[in-house]
């Protein structure tokens, strides 16, 4: 029996690949690339999968990064996260997630706070 | 360098010496009456695999808090520290060690409970990929934790095998060694395929669309293809030419094709380490 040796090395390349998959961010709350009139409460990420936040840290334009010491501990799709009052500016969020599968994930989220918010 | 990117460079070679460890091992108990002239040197040469691994692997589950955070600055977080001890990388990391302490054992100790402590020791290196990873957490584990440990196993009697046939073909006698490439090529023929046919069945169950083969996961994916497509291409042309004719005492051809074949190993396991550690399938 002649066995398609592309196909299958194929497929047996997807095998271990598939086998090792990450939480993937979904959607955020503010959306990534949104502006918002109001400074949020919270922010939102949700996954592909239950995941675990292990960092977030904060910056505001060009300014300095600020880690999130308060995060959430447990392993769910979606996290929340208590934000400080928040001025006008734009925020770059960049988060880091534990997936049950024991793989790391990580991702930015951006938003725009207008000047007129408040 | 960014802990992410080290990460990758100790994944891709922990699994190098992960998988030429249990190989070795596994070449050892199956071909122990074709190794002569190169038996002590082939299981010096899988300690010393072991050696190697147990630091890679060390290195990698301490770095574990830093990919966490993002920034090294994370190994002194106990924070990030205890859930790195608590993730599936620490529960693969102590069965990658307790299976290379029995493979070790099978290296240096003779007889059946030497072969039966390597035996076991390979069996346990290869199900520890198992235990990470979506095939860990599928809601068929049961049958894909058996299917990719197959597909490991194979890979690292590949890998483990390409030295052993090597240093036969550099130090024994040509008849020696051409007895030990027909032994070996007599079960690489049968186990060889099931590497792909395991992968087809786990294939099945896991992989979600084939748009990720515009991404730069897929992009790894082809050049992994590629490379597998490459090492059957050598290991025929082995079987069929350059294997017997080691019998004649031509091993120069043949010593290049394995060096090729185990360059080849390499870069597919660098690429898993890459893909694994830093994409994702979903598109």
């Amino acid at each position: 029996m002649r066995i398609p040796t592309l196909p299958l090395a194929l497929a047996a390349c997807l095998v271990v690949e598939a086998a090792q998959a990450h939480a993937h961010l979904e959607k955020s709350t503010p959306a990534d690339g949104s502006t918002l009139t109001a400074a949020p409460a919270t922010l939102e990420l949700t996954f592909s999968e239950p995941a675990r936040l292990t960092a977030l840290s904060i910056r505001r334009d060009e300014g300095a990064e600020q880690a999130v010491r308060v995060l959430p501990t447990a392993a769910e799709r979606t996290q929340r996260v208590a934000l400080p009052a928040l001025a006008a500016g734009t925020y770059t969020f960049t988060w880091r997630a534990l997936a049950a599968d024991g793989h790391v994930s990580s991702g930015v989220v951006r938003f725009t706070i207008a000047a007129s918010a408040r | 360098m960014p802990p992410d990117a080290l990460s990758v460079l100790l994944r891709a070679l922990s699994f190098v010496a992960l998988l030429q460890a249990a190989g070795i091992a596994i070449s050892v108990t199956l071909f122990a009456r074709h190794l002569a002239g190169v038996e002590a040197e082939v299981r010096r040469l899988g300690a010393w695999s072991v050696a190697a691994a147990l630091p890679l692997l060390s290195a990698q589950l301490s770095l574990e808090p830093a990919r966490l955070a993002g920034a090294y600055a994370g190994v002194i977080d106990p924070a990030l520290e205890r859930i790195a001890l608590t993730s599936p990388a620490a529960a693969a990391f102590a069965v990658r060690v307790l299976g290379l302490a029995l493979t070790a054992l099978g290296l240096v100790g003779r007889g059946a409970p030497a072969r039966l402590a390597a035996c076991t020791g390979s069996l346990l290196v290869a199900a520890s990929f198992a235990l990470m990873g979506h095939t860990a957490v599928h809601r068929y584990h049961l049958l894909l934790g058996p299917a990719l440990t197959t597909h490991v196993l194979v890979a690292a009697f590949w890998l483990g095998g390409v030295p052993v046939l090597y240093l036969a073909t550099v130090r024994s006698a040509a008849g020696s060694a051409a007895q030990l490439i027909a032994a070996f090529s007599r079960v690489a023929v049968w186990i060889v395929p099931w590497l792909a046919i395991v992968g087809v069945l786990m294939a099945v169950a896991l992989v979600p669309k084939l748009a990720v083969l515009l991404q730069p996961y897929g992009w790894l994916l082809l050049g992994k293809v590629l490379g597998f497509a490459m090492l059957m291409g050598l290991a025929a042309a082995n079987r069929s030419r350059l294997g017997p004719a080691v019998a004649l005492g031509a091993t120069r051809a043949f010593r290049r094709t394995l060096a090729a074949e185990y360059v080849l190993i390499v870069g597919v396991l660098a690429a898993t380490a890459t893909m694994t550690s830093l994409y994702s399938p979903e598109p």
